[in-house]
């Protein structure tokens, strides 16, 4: 479904990443994981129309999106949680819903936003609230809820767990895998910290200062000593960072 | 309280919003202090003033061309000058300093204009007032019905639009994170071009009452540009709705301040009373920086709820 | 006198007039970041000790009656044709009292200046430049109202501080003005390549960085508005001395604010050189089609606004395919040609 191949790209004169090859297909879960710096944000970035590509191709559907401006990306079917700003702060919840829906058909709306309740039930009960005034895990949940709504055929989140409880991750985890099967989408999630999306994901690729260094299935990773130890920090969730 | 003096304070408070909003429109949507749009104000009262000119009736008939003139120049710009630039990523102060050279350019086009009408027509376009063509209507002026209604008018349909449609709330989403909202699908150049369109509209419109309030003349728009921006300033450009705060806070303070001030020190203290929305905007600066629009007045209407049941 | 080389001197005073401004402008903004846009504030309060002081003090000097001087804004002219008499027998008091006068206005400059800078403590880029923009007017509308100071919309004359050179009046304002302009550049060029400009520089570009280093950032922004105030305010006396005459209409925020931002930028920002260029090919039109327009009378319309369109399309193009001006801003020298051959062997 998508396949990025050769790819190079960076902000104006500042190249971050250096021949880049992915693959992400339908009912499929990729984890990007890497140190921090290592480019992952910036390669899902260029995949929504955000930076300068140098030079190699995106294609999503074997159509080439390489040069389509964001909002025209979108359109097509790829959607995109940023890491931090997620949410619009001074917009109500609803309201962040119904911007989540932009692209609905308006017949749908109540409808599919029904649908989000029952996958993040919490959101109904702050309708009106400011999302500005909703707590960091809360915040995740309508990000990735507005990501939602969208049906979109890929789904690409950069590092939905960041300040979560273990708990509320597992959730949420547990809430992709069912969207996946359910909805038959891709997903890309973007982690620093592989123990927590090592179990779901069906193929892992490991960026480091922005090129890929490993690319393979989850238990490929875990018995390939030489990256066990370069990345040790990354595998064991954090301790020795 | 005199009367007529609440009167022309309403008018001018008027006015100004009327005149400042466009700029603030654009600052929050497109992050540009648009300086040209002073001439878009001036551009509008030269069209009324010529198909006044021409073919005579009440120059009220003419408001809906200074609004489509004002609405036209802004996208102009903003299609020719303002986009291109940030597309290669102009500083702001660039941009203000493009949008500068723009107003040169429809000044200078105003200038060219009016001597030509003076020249071969003879009208008195150099300096000219329509005020003498206004109506009464129950005891009030043209001018105060249509400059009042028309801000009231503006207002509550910038609220139904920015409440109650989607394009409204995809306008508040661009303006609180731009980049969020175009990966959302939201076509930010689509909210650009709406923002300056209604910015150089309701330019137009204030251009178009300009001559029945006050003399004409070329680059008049002009002569309100540090007052424009002090609105702006004060009314703050977080809130969409600051600037209307604003306006009035400033024109009520100004008409009224001087009026005060004369009584104390002479009449001859009223010339001095443009410079009173430059002094507001300094205190504004120093204590209030983000202007009133920020002032969360639910809260402060709350807390003095809950004083009073203290007690 | 040769009309040919009235125009070139004509030209070369309006020039150095807006050389000088420019060179004030860019100084604050090209140099200290600060986007003045109430550049006319300065340039107003130096003109405007001209248009007060000399009058007053030569009035004084050659005891003119008290029933004339008692309203100095209303016989200005009365009062400044009998001082241009007794002016013409006495070169030295002419020039010393414009030196004097020039200095004081750059003293005036220096604490408009002061005042101007005082934004700039809190606020930042675009809202800082109109917010000069709103105070640099507020000199603008008490010269226009109050009368006594300089005329109010009538204005005031200036006594022809140059006058006992007769006809050659104008060959000795280009002298002078040539002096100042040399003058400048060569104190403006030491500043910008001494540590204090590189302190400048480095504030401009990097705030935060320049400030972890110890350096007093807001009190380094505040001594370039001072600074190029005084410059600007230079120029404003050099132009009321030059016209021999103040009238604060003609001060507006358009000519000389707007247009020299436009020059600094169509120039080159940062490069005094790339200024000099601006200047003199936005005074070179301004003047060839001032020149000009008897022959286009054609034209139902005064060719002047032509210039205005001109450079307003100019300055697009510029900001559009050329944004750092004509002539980019260089890296200093901060060491003489010879260290540096020296360093490289």
């Amino acid at each position: 479904m998508l396949a990025v191949s050769n790819l190079n790209s960076g902000y104006e004169k500042v190249h971050i990443l250096y021949d880049i090859n992915i693959q992400c297909n339908s009912s499929e879960i990729v984890s990007i994981i890497g140190p921090n710096g290592s480019g992952k944000t910036t390669l899902l970035k260029t995949i929504v129309g955000l930076t300068n590509i140098y030079s190699g191709s995106i294609l999503f559907n074997n159509i080439k999106i390489n040069n389509i401006p964001s909002y025209k990306i979108a359109k097509i079917g790829i959607s995109y949680l940023p890491q931090g700003n997620n949410i619009f702060p001074s917009l109500s919840v609803y309201e962040n819903l119904r911007i989540g829906c932009y692209l609905c058909n308006s017949k749908d709306l109540k409808e599919t936003i029904n649908e989000i309740f029952s996958i993040f039930p919490i959101l109904r009960e702050y309708l009106a609230k400011k999302a500005s005034m909703l707590s960091g895990g809360e915040r995740q949940m309508l990000g990735i809820a507005m990501n939602l709504l969208r049906k979109p055929k890929l789904l690409m989140l950069d590092e939905p767990l960041a300040g979560l409880s273990p708990l509320i991750a597992k959730n949420i985890l547990n809430k992709l895998v069912e969207i996946k099967d359910k909805l038959k989408i891709g997903i890309i999630i973007v982690e620093q910290n592989i123990s927590k999306v090592l179990e779901i994901s069906d193929r892992i690729y490991l960026l480091a200062s922005g090129k890929i260094v490993f690319s393979g299935k989850n238990n490929e990773l875990l018995e390939n000593k030489d990256m066990v130890k370069l990345y040790m920090g990354l595998l064991s969730g954090g301790k020795n960072q | 309280m005199n009367i007529s003096v609440l009167y022309a304070a309403i008018i001018y408070s008027s006015m100004l919003g009327l005149m400042s909003f466009g700029v603030t429109f654009v600052k929050i949507t497109s992050n540009v202090w648009n300086v040209a749009h002073t001439s878009f104000i001036t551009f509008a009262a030269y069209i009324v003033f010529t198909f006044e000119s021409f073919y005579g009736n009440s120059p009220y008939l003419y408001l809906p061309l200074g609004f489509i003139i004002g609405a036209f120049l802004a996208i102009i710009e903003y299609l020719l000058i303002i986009d291109p630039l940030r597309k290669r990523g102009s500083s702001s102060l660039l941009m203000l300093v493009s949008t500068i050279a723009f107003l040169l350019i429809v000044d200078g086009i105003i200038d060219i204009y009016s001597d030509y009408l003076q020249n071969i027509y003879k009208f008195p376009s150099k300096n000219f007032i329509l005020s003498y063509l206004d109506f009464n209507f129950l005891g009030f002026n043209g001018i105060f019905l249509f400059s009042f209604t028309f801000l009231i008018i503006i207002l509550i349909l910038l609220y139904l639009i920015l409440t109650y449609t989607k394009f409204g709330i995809a306008l508040r989403a661009s303006v609180d994170d731009p980049i969020l909202a175009s990966v959302t699908g939201i076509n930010i150049k689509y909210v650009n071009i709406f923002a300056w369109f209604i910015a150089g509209g309701t330019a137009g419109i204030a251009g178009a009452l300009l001559p029945m309030w006050t003399q004409c003349f070329p680059g008049v728009g002009d002569t309100f540009l540090a007052i424009i921006f002090s609105v702006s300033i004060v009314g703050g450009v977080q809130q969409i709705y600051g600037t209307f705060l604003g306006s009035f806070l400033i024109g009520f303070i100004q008409i009224f301040g001087i009026l005060g001030l004369s009584i104390i020190f002479g009449s001859s203290i009223l010339v001095y009373q443009y410079l009173i929305p430059m002094i507001i905007m300094i205190l504004v600066l120093l204590f209030l920086p983000e202007g009133l629009g920020k002032i969360n007045f639910r809260k402060i209407i709350i807390n003095i709820k809950k004083r009073r049941q203290k007690k | 006198m040769n009309i040919f080389i009235l125009f070139v001197v004509d030209l070369f005073a309006l020039f150095s007039v807006y050389l000088v401004l420019n060179l004030a402008l860019n100084f604050q903004l090209g140099y200290g970041g600060v986007p003045n846009f109430g550049l006319v504030l300065s340039f107003t309060g130096g003109a405007m000790v001209m248009g007060w002081l000399p009058i007053r003090i030569l009035g004084w000097l050659f005891k003119i009656p008290e029933s004339l001087m008692s309203n100095v804004a209303g016989n200005s002219s009365i009062i400044a044709s009998i001082i241009n008499t007794n002016l013409q027998t006495n070169p030295l008091l002419g020039l010393g009292i414009l030196i004097i006068t020039l200095i004081l206005g750059m003293a005036f400059g220096a604490f408009l200046g002061f005042i101007s800078s005082l934004p700039a403590i809190r606020l930042k880029s675009d809202y800082l430049a109109i917010s000069l923009l709103a105070l640099g007017v507020i000199l603008y509308y008490i010269g226009l109202n109050y009368f006594p100071l300089v005329g109010g919309t009538l204005g005031v004359v200036v006594p022809d501080l140059y006058t006992y050179f007769g006809i050659n009046r104008y060959i000795i304002v280009t002298v002078i003005f040539f002096i100042i302009i040399v003058l400048l550049i060569y104190i403006l060029t030491l500043i910008v390549n001494s540590p204090y400009g590189r302190v400048l520089r480095a504030m401009r570009d990097n705030e935060i960085a320049a400030s972890s280093m110890g350096k007093n950032v807001i009190k380094i922004r505040m001594q370039s508005m001072v600074i190029g105030s005084m410059i600007a305010a230079l120029a404003g006396g050099m132009y009321a001395s030059y016209n021999a005459y103040f009238g604060i209409a003609g001060y507006d925020m358009s000519s000389w604010t707007f247009i020299p931002w436009l020059m600094v930028l169509f120039g080159g920002l940062a490069n005094n050189y790339g200024v000099i260029l601006g200047t003199f090919i936005y005074v070179t039109l301004e003047k060839l089609i001032a020149y000009f327009q008897y022959n286009l009378t054609f034209l139902p319309f005064n060719v002047i606004w032509l210039q205005y369109i001109l450079l307003g399309f100019l300055v697009l193009i510029i900001l559009i395919y050329r944004p750092k001006g004509l002539l980019p801003e260089k890296p200093s020298q901060t060491l003489s040609k010879n260290k540096v051959k020296e360093l490289k062997s």
